[in-house]
């Protein structure tokens, strides 16, 4: 089982495979919270860790790496031609292996991520890291690279169309 | 129950989804399957910088053979593909953008236009490339047109539609030069997503085709029909659409293909009977513009490899296409019945896009 309590803090003396293997199945989990599909979403997570080794000299010295990671695949999950070109490229390495392709994710609240994949970019990247990392208005705003104000906006712009789209209570 | 409630709930079942899966990356340790794939493009950089030096060595062989050889003609590498340059991206995933470059149909002459964007088409006389003004996009800049040179140099920015938010992306130049028929998008309100048109001259009188998610329309040769793909929620498997057809006369649309049968990709024959595209799994399929006689192309590709994005050669005799194995992606082509698999770069990209011939 993962350890789930820091997620994007580092570690002292940390190589890139232990940024790797603590930090994947967060970033497989954010890839398919925004794209709705379990291997087009471990294609982006490896997209993103290639990525990130070959810019692992100048990462690795960072305070966050798995921000950086995230950063990263959240762009790649929300953009929506690139996702299609991604999802295309996907397709096309599995070929002919069919049958080893992973089960598309049709358990859970289906409807609350279609939901949150409908909202505009930045407002589906905010809700996603907030939910589903369990991040702050601050940590959001480090994973993203914009400012914390930006980051409330979006958030509460998201919850409202979300609210608005499920038919249900925004506030407790 | 409240949204946060049910958020939290939702958030959970996606983490119960991916550790029910943690250790099976396509049936792989995820870092062994990491790994391989880190290999094989450092293997894949190594063979095709090898590659460019042997390449060098051809042609200064060539020149030397030329200024003091006897005057007999020396064999081309592939002698039966036309003469001819192609339009190609190299995607960079850091920026999300791809780099555009020409290269020459024996994949020795290469020419980085120093440009970067999501697309790139050439104008239907071969003397321009259109493409988008994606890196100058933000705050009050929409994406627009951008006609630049084939040697890089930005033309003109078409931005006569004042509607900063409509975003105007990949396209086509209609055959007569007039209109560019092109995708149109606002991220925040997707009712205003489909097919637009507008005039090339100066990038105003927009017209809007179509409403859907659509995208990369190709203008048909006779300059009265486009072809696109339209996305749709619930369409398997992921990323892929439909093929249509549009009449940009009265913007009557037609699915052609099946749901499910087309990613994004189209492109029309120089005669305008066929079109052709990408079926999952890396298969290429032509159509007629009626979705009559949808077939394969019967070439078969290397194992474990797949092809996207056909593109008609300009004599109508070969497609183009993006061909991805072990990670990397070169530019091939073939004949219409599968013979002549030829290929064409050898670059160390590891995903190529759009590639397109330049018109004769």
């Amino acid at each position: 089982m993962r350890d789930r309590a820091d997620p994007i803090s580092p570690v002292e003396g940390w190589t890139f495979e232990d940024l790797f293997r603590k930090e994947y199945g967060s970033v497989v989990a954010l890839a398919l919270a925004l794209s709705g599909s379990r291997w087009v979403a471990e294609e982006l997570a490896q997209e993103a860790f290639i990525t990130t080794h070959r810019n692992w000299a100048k990462i690795a010295r960072y305070d966050q790496p798995g921000a950086w990671v995230r950063r990263v695949v959240t762009n790649l999950a929300t953009s929506t031609l690139r996702r299609r070109i991604v999802e295309a490229k996907a397709l096309v390495r599995l070929g002919n292996r069919e049958r080893d392709r992973p089960a598309e994710a049709a358990s859970g609240d289906v409807e609350f991520w279609d939901a949150v994949r409908s909202l505009p970019r930045r407002q589906a990247q905010v809700v996603a890291l907030h939910y589903l990392e369990d991040l702050t208005v601050a940590e959001v705003a480090g994973v993203l690279e914009i400012a914390p104000g930006t980051v409330k906006k979006h958030l509460y712009d998201g919850r409202k169309a979300l609210a608005r789209r499920l038919n249900t209570e925004e506030d407790a | 129950m409240n949204l946060d409630d049910r958020a939290r709930r939702a958030a959970g079942d996606i983490r119960r989804e991916v550790d029910d899966h943690e250790g099976a990356s396509f049936g792989q340790d995820p870092f062994d399957r990491f790994e391989r794939s880190l290999e094989r493009k450092t293997r894949n950089q190594r063979v095709a910088a090898g590659l460019v030096a042997i390449g060098l060595i051809a042609v200064s062989a060539v020149v030397l053979a030329r200024a003091f050889g006897t005057g007999e003609e020396l064999t081309p590498a592939t002698p039966t593909l036309p003469s001819g340059s192609i339009l190609y991206g190299e995607w960079d995933e850091q920026i999300s953008q791809a780099s555009w470059r020409v290269v020459s149909t024996d994949g020795v002459e290469l020419v980085d236009l120093g440009w970067v964007a999501t697309c790139g088409q050439w104008f239907p006389d071969g003397t321009r490339i259109l493409t988008s003004s994606d890196a100058d996009r933000g705050p009050g800049r929409p994406l627009r047109p951008v006609v630049i040179d084939p040697a890089g140099s930005v033309v003109e920015v078409l931005d006569g539609t004042a509607d900063p938010d409509l975003e105007l992306g990949c396209g086509a130049v209609t055959p007569d030069g007039s209109r560019i028929v092109l995708e149109g998008f606002n991220e925040a309100d997707p009712s205003r997503n489909g097919i637009y048109s507008i005039r090339t001259s100066d990038g105003g009188d927009l017209e809007r085709l179509t409403r859907g998610t659509d995208c990369c329309p190709q203008v048909s040769p006779d300059g009265t029909l486009a072809a696109f793909m339209r996305a749709k929620p619930g369409v398997q498997p992921a990323g892929a659409g439909a093929v249509f057809v549009v009449d940009l006369g009265s913007g009557r649309a037609m699915r052609i293909t099946p749901w499910g049968s087309a990613f994004i990709g189209t492109s029309w024959s120089p005669d305008g009977t066929w079109i052709a595209f990408q079926r999952p799994y890396g298969r290429l399929y032509v159509v007629h513009p009626d979705g009559t006689d949808l077939h394969e192309v019967p070439v078969e590709l290397p194992p474990g490899s797949g092809g996207s994005e056909p593109t008609w050669s300009p004599d109508g005799e070969w497609l183009l296409f993006v061909l991805t194995r072990d990670g990397a992606s070169n530019l091939y082509a073939v004949r219409l019945d599968g013979t002549g698999l030829t290929q064409i770069t050898t670059s160390e990209a590891t995903e190529m896009v759009g590639p397109v011939w330049r018109p004769l």
